[in-house]
């Protein structure tokens, strides 16, 4: 079996398969660095040291992997003898391979690699409040934002001072590029976290306690976020969309969406609002400016506005939205929004076409 | 003509005039359609407009939608929306504009321009 001819054909089967695990690889890293949940390349201060942290592991424990790896192919081809002939153990001069390779590099390695980590969680701390005594340190901070973890879905709060300048929306955050935005990070019910990858590390969202996180992006850019605990059966469906513009339309955005909800104009959307008006929509969702005031689920003021529904998971079009609206079961099973099958035909295009106009 | 090409002729000549005749007369609604809609289109559409959402569709992925009934068998069907005959013209008007057919359809005008339909209606008549 180990025969020099056999030993000749196994060293190209293994080169060829050496090749094709090494191009896989490859491939795998390289389609990673594009999608829009890498933590590959950040496009945030936090995600930029993170991933200079990840590629630098990565390299390392490759390198070190190469290195185990030429051992042991060296091991194999150099040995001596059959197997049934018991080749003996050389049990001379091998305690320096385990003084190098098995304590002084992994020490190394290990150490550097833990700084390296502590210096990142230093830089980009998240700050967690509890008591009376941290609340005045909490408020030297002013958060602009605050998200509130529910089930399955973000309540994004923008704070101000000034009532009349704060709003609510859901499940899409804007942020201003090149400006640092302190968040405050709550949670409703269960545990949630909160992930952009492209923007920062995870945030745990504990209930009965205040996560603050500083997020800080270098361009402008549409990034996706996902809760990284798991809350419940739609814990895969609650996602984030974080988009980041130039400050000027920032404030531009924030403008608009302190502005209470727009006036119907159609006769479709007309009907559509004394429809929704009537019905139990109120009792969960808040539109501004109308006396619907329910807080259980998103504040729809600006629903039209937003590029997807259902916390990011369909996109925001006439079809989705009646679909939605009618039977949210079927598309978010288990999620709070009950189905509606008391609207017939007519009243469901009026209720879409006023949603739609929310803008 | 040799005489087993003569046979063969014959048999070729009578699978021709028989053969249209299987699927009960079905085969009719595909070829119609088809020549004008393109059914790989038509599925990139039904995803675009996100006709899913309310109804099941046969191939397209993510269309489990129970809003509106199921899109099996589509090609077999006798009515379109339960108001007019399953006829290729009838299904493109019907997916352009739904409340222009019946008022109290729940179905929305998404916008759907006449080829874009009729690509929508290929496909339709692809599920057999």
């Amino acid at each position: 079996m180990f025969s020099r001819a056999c030993r000749a054909r196994n060293r190209k089967k293994h080169s060829k398969a050496l090749g094709r695990v090494v191009l896989s690889a490859a491939l795998l890293g390289a389609s990673g660095c594009n999608e829009p949940q890498t933590t590959l390349r950040g496009h945030g201060l936090a995600a930029i040291r993170i991933s200079h942290l990840s590629w630098l592991m990565t390299i390392l424990f490759l390198i070190v992997s190469l290195i185990m790896w030429v051992l042991i192919a060296t091991a194999f081809y150099k040995r001596r003898g059959t197997l049934a002939e018991h080749a003996p153990i050389d049990s001379e001069g091998g305690e320096i391979w385990i003084a190098i390779g098995g304590l002084a590099i992994p020490f190394i390695v290990l150490t550097l690699l833990f700084v390296l980590g502590l210096s990142l969680l230093s830089d980009f701390p998240i700050h967690g409040m509890r008591g009376p005594m941290t609340v005045s340190a909490a408020e030297a901070m002013k958060p602009e934002i605050r998200i509130t973890g529910h089930q399955w879905w973000w309540q994004i709060d923008y704070l101000n001072p000034d009532p009349s300048k704060a709003f609510t929306t859901a499940n899409e955050l804007h942020l201003p590029a090149g400006r640092p935005m302190y968040i405050e990070v709550v949670t409703k019910d269960v545990m949630h976290s909160l992930w952009i990858p492209a923007l920062h590390g995870k945030v745990d969202m504990i209930p009965g306690l205040a996560n603050y996180i500083l997020i800080q992006s270098s361009q402008p850019g549409t990034y996706e976020g996902q809760c990284a605990e798991y809350c419940g059966e739609q814990h895969a469906h609650m996602r984030l969309l974080a988009v980041v513009q130039e400050p000027a339309e920032y404030e531009a955005w924030l403008q608009k969406q302190r502005q209470p909800a727009a006036e119907p104009t159609t006769p479709e959307a007309i009907d559509g609002k004394n429809i929704f008006l009537s019905s139990p929509c109120i009792a969960c969702h808040q539109v501004r400016g109308t006396f619907a005031a329910g807080t259980l689920g998103p504040d729809l003021t600006h629903i039209g506005s937003r590029q997807l529904i259902g916390a990011d998971s369909f996109p925001n079009n006439n079809a989705y939205l009646e679909a939605w609206v009618t039977n949210a079961q079927s598309l978010k099973p288990g999620c709070l929004m009950p189905n509606l099958p008391q609207f017939n035909g007519p009243q469901l295009l009026d209720l879409v076409a006023y949603l739609r106009q929310l803008k | 003509m040799s005489k087993s090409m003569r046979f063969a002729a014959f048999c070729l000549l009578s699978a021709c005039l028989v053969l249209p005749g299987c699927e009960g007369g079905r085969s009719f609604r595909s070829y119609g359609v088809a020549i004008q809609g393109n059914p790989a289109r038509g599925k990139e559409l039904i995803q675009t407009y996100g006709c899913g959402a309310c109804h099941i569709i046969p191939g397209v992925p993510g269309a489990r939608g129970l809003v509106g009934p199921p899109l099996n068998l589509f090609a077999d069907r006798t009515m379109v929306g339960g108001v007019i005959p399953n006829t290729p013209e009838n299904l493109v008007r019907w997916v352009e504009n739904p409340p222009s057919i019946d008022p109290k359809t729940a179905m929305p005008d998404l916008g759907v321009s006449q080829s874009q339909a009729q690509d929508i209606a290929a496909y339709l008549y692809t599920l057999r």
